[in-house]
């Protein structure tokens, strides 16, 4: 019986079907099209074509699943099933195992195979898992939804349903859930889990639903209930931090690193004009890594820092950070930027500060003697460091495939340009914690004689490139002519180089490297350091008086 | 399950039922006979849908106890709808299917499906096969339904109001199909309708429910046997009001004339209750009722109760 349910389930979905698997097999060919050319021809892979066939397919997946439950009123008492000696359990069961087997597995399967094509290797298989479980609960979801009766009680279960989710999801992807691992010194990496793991929490809460319902098909459901309480389960997953992440990403330990710390002397800025605030010091502490640091970048994610003794809330501190980099795009030194500011009544009630504007103040608080003031706090930042996976002269054609990667250089020398392409295939997003692939790879210009003159991501960031994300890969080309590079050279280098070299020499001599991201390191810093700035209290006494 | 004719087809006791706060069945009894044809009679709301719906599992009863074919209530009911046939006035059809489509599908479903009658039943109702169900007409779809209900020979046939909103072709040919099918073979019917007059032409005994509860039930021979109406003349007049509950719509005429519906005739003796109130009789008059008028006297009396009761006194 349950295969005749099966069998009449495929033929009722059978048109839709046909059109998904149509889709299905568009995708494959495509992407079997442009991945296995090293060379892109085009300069970009059709943004249009990959969005809309990710949409359709996503539509088109809804609307059967939907549509396959809908038919058959599950709990509707004039349902003519119902009086017939089909059990629930073969109807739902059979609707069921036809989603996951006929809509949700082949597309599982497509990911994996278009993974396992591109030479993610056996993983790519999390990427079907992420498809299914996905799968899975849009599928109880909907199934529940259908069920539920009357239609508007279905309607509000499954917006505040959706609503919890998402914003379980922003919890995890974004700042609550990130101010919450930030304390515990977990990075957001490790978020994959959260959501893998609710993913299958919620699977099992509507398996569990649904099975009931199969056993039962008289039994009364209450969906608002059950997916509130759905709701509740992914929102205390989502803020429950998992540490450790999935062996083998790319993320790595939290760890410190040491920092060498510096004053600088305070610019006095006593023309502070009317305001609410006036800011009468800047200074900056310098953060400088021990490591060599070439190749590696710096990102910078979170400071908290504190100012010892200005505890009255008339006197404040605002930090900001500056990343230094040098002409080649890498980092070296980060500046934390502290400024001084003093309030004539407490931060939140409004008005302006009388003392309005008098540029010969700043003289006088120049003239304030400098007192000692502790800094103390964290630093956080990822420091990233990348892999090169392949190099070539500008004027030989190469390509480099290396595990979801592939990447390629094409010089048009009777153009004057060159294309580069990457086409990356990214590893499940719920392991990676939504850091993909496709942000991770860099190019560089080198020039081995002269190992300063290397310029990064220049041909990344070119106007003239074009991308395409489809699912879970990525595919990304730029094009740069010799003008530019020429350009560029010139800009950057010419006058350093003392004009030794001619931009052609230059060119022979340099090489394009492709590199990817080999870890990211989040480093904490604490900060500990004694400055100098004007007395606050001086200040703020002069600014509100006029005299000291 | 083997049932001897003697054994009750369904057979429930104190059957209750809420919506929400209304309660739409209480302590409903109710027995049929295996091979009769029963008719559910009752106003809108008196709950004969929700009987219907209780017997074939679709609501679960709050109270009561009792069996279908010898299945409990709230039993999973797949083996019950292999040998019950259930057609309502509302059920949805998949209306995407075509009537053959429909029987396809539900051929495997029944041990019992019998090919050669469907055929005959389709041939007998003249239903396109290949025509989808939502391209038939309303009686079309009836008779779809009921063709699939009756192709594996049921042994217990729910019809909750058939006939509603059919013309008069439709219904006739729908009668006269259950008829034929009632001829041949020992199946049980249990039929809610408010076409008293179909309903007498297909039935062999009549529950009436009222307000949730059954306020009668029993074969319609019996009925038209102890319903009857009596008009008198009495030999002097009479001024009693302590009528006998049984007799309903009581009347007077005149000082001498009164009319009344005997509930509880008594063929041995039809004239000693009357005499025994009123005393010495100049004449009288008794006759029998059709189903109808004893469904009319039924439905009056309870509007009467409602009232108090010396409107029924004469001016």
């Amino acid at each position: 019986m349950f295969l005749h349910r099966l069998k009449n389930e495929f033929a009722e979905n059978l048109k839709l079907l046909l059109a998904l698997w149509l889709v299905l097999g568009m995708i494959v060919w495509s992407f079997s099209q442009w991945w296995f050319s090293p060379l892109v021809d085009r300069d970009s892979f059709n943004d249009a074509i990959s969005g809309i066939g990710s949409l359709v397919l996503m539509l088109l997946v809804f609307f059967l699943i939907t549509t396959m439950f809908k038919r058959d009123d599950l709990k509707h008492p004039q349902d003519f099933w119902v009086t017939r000696p089909i059990r629930s359990f073969t109807l739902f069961g059979a609707k069921l195992v036809f989603a996951w087997l006929v809509i949700a597995l082949p597309c599982a399967v497509l990911m994996s195979l278009l993974g396992l094509m591109a030479g993610v290797g056996f993983s790519a298989v999390g990427n079907g898992l992420e498809i299914m479980l996905w799968a899975g609960f849009a599928t109880n979801l909907l199934a529940l939804s259908c069920m539920a009766h009357p239609g508007n009680r279905a309607l509000f279960g499954f917006l505040c349903f959706l609503g919890g989710v998402i914003i379980a999801c922003i919890a995890i992807n974004n700042g609550p859930m990130e101010r919450v691992l930030d304390s515990r010194g977990v990075g957001d990496a490790q978020m994959g889990w959260n959501i893998f793991i609710m993913l299958v929490a919620l699977n099992l809460w509507f398996g569990w639903k649904c099975w009931q319902l199969m056993r039962d098909k008289h039994r009364d459901q209450s969906l608002p209930a059950m997916v509130g309480l759905g709701a509740i389960t992914a929102l205390l997953i989502a803020f429950v931090p998992l540490p450790g992440g999935l062996p083998g990403t790319i993320f790595g330990t939290p760890s410190t690193l040491p920092a060498v710390t510096q004053t600088k002397p305070p610019i006095i800025n006593g023309n502070t004009g009317q305001r609410y605030g006036a800011k009468f010091a800047s200074t900056s502490i310098e953060l400088e890594s021990g490591d060599t640091i070439r190749g590696d970048d710096w990102e910078i994610t979170d400071t908290d820092l504190r100012a010892v003794g200005m505890d009255n809330a008339l006197l404040g501190m605002d930090t900001s950070m500056k990343r230094y980099v040098d002409q080649q795009g890498q980092s070296l030194k980060t500046n934390l930027v502290l400024d001084f500011s003093v309030f004539d009544r407490q931060p939140g009630s409004s008005g302006g500060m009388s003392s309005g504007s008098d540029s010969r103040k700043s003289e006088i608080i120049a003239a304030i003697p400098l007192s000692k003031l502790r800094i103390q706090g964290n630093v956080t930042m990822n420091r990233i460091v990348y892999r090169e996976l392949a190099r070539g002269p500008l004027d030989q054609p190469f390509s480099h495939r290396e595990g979801g990667i592939v990447c390629a250089f094409d010089p048009k020398p009777d153009r004057e340009d060159y294309n580069t392409s990457w086409k990356v295939f990214s590893p499940p997003s719920i392991f990676a914690g939504g850091s993909r692939r496709w942000d991770q790879i860099r190019m560089r210009l080198e020039a081995p004689s002269q190992p300063r003159m290397d310029w990064t991501n220049q041909l990344g960031g070119n106007s003239m490139g074009g991308g395409a994300l489809f699912g879970n890969y990525r595919f990304q080309a730029t094009r740069i002519s010799d003008e530019e590079i020429e350009s560029d050279y010139h800009w950057r280098q010419f006058k350093e180089d003392g004009y030794k070299k001619s931009v052609q020499q230059w060119k022979k001599e340099a090489r394009l490297i492709f590199e990817t991201v080999e870890r990211v390191m989040p480093v904490t810093v604490p900060i500990d350091v004694e400055i100098e700035v004007p007395d606050p209290e001086k200040v703020r006494e002069l600014l509100k008086n006029g005299t000291l | 399950m083997n049932m001897d004719t003697n054994e009750h087809v369904i057979d429930v006791r104190g059957i209750g039922m809420n919506f929400g706060r209304y309660p739409a069945l209480s302590g409903l009894d109710l027995q049929v006979r295996l091979g009769s044809a029963m008719a559910l009679l009752g106003e809108n709301g008196a709950g004969k849908t929700t009987t219907l719906r209780i017997l074939t599992n679709i609501y679960r009863a709050s109270s009561g106890t009792g069996s279908v074919l010898g299945y409990p209530l709230g039993s999973d009911g797949s083996a019950l709808f292999q040998k019950l046939g259930y057609v309502s006035e509302n059920q949805r059809l998949p209306l995407r299917w075509t009537l053959q489509g429909l029987v396809d599908y539900l051929k495997p479903q029944y041990p019992t499906w019998d090919d050669a009658f469907c055929g005959e039943l389709i041939e007998n109702f003249e239903l396109p096969r290949d025509r989808q169900l939502g391209h038939m007409s309303r009686g079309m779809q009836m008779k779809a339904s009921l063709i699939s209900s009756l192709a594996y020979r049921p042994e217990l046939l729910l019809l909750d109001e058939p006939f509603s909103g059919l013309d008069p072709l439709v219904r006739e040919e729908l009668i006269d199909g259950i008829l034929e099918l009632m001829d041949g073979g020992n199946w049980t019917l249990l039929l809610s309708s408010h076409d008293i007059h179909e309903v007498e032409r297909l039935c062999d005994a009549v529950t009436v429910i009222e307000n949730g509860s059954v306020v009668l039930s029993e074969p319609l021979d019996d009925l038209q046997t102890r319903f009857r109406k009596c008009s008198i003349q009495l030999a002097a007049a009479c001024e009693r009001k302590d009528f006998p509950a049984d007799w309903l719509l009581v009347e007077r005429h005149d000082a001498t004339r009164w009319s009344f519906v005997e509930t509880r005739h008594d063929p041995a003796a039809p004239l000693a209750r009357i005499q025994e109130f009123f005393g010495p009789l100049n004449a009288h008059e008794s006759q029998s009722l059709s189903l109808r008028e004893i469904y009319l006297v039924l439905a009056k009396d309870k509007k009467q109760r409602r009232r108090p009761r010396k409107t029924l006194a004469p001016a």
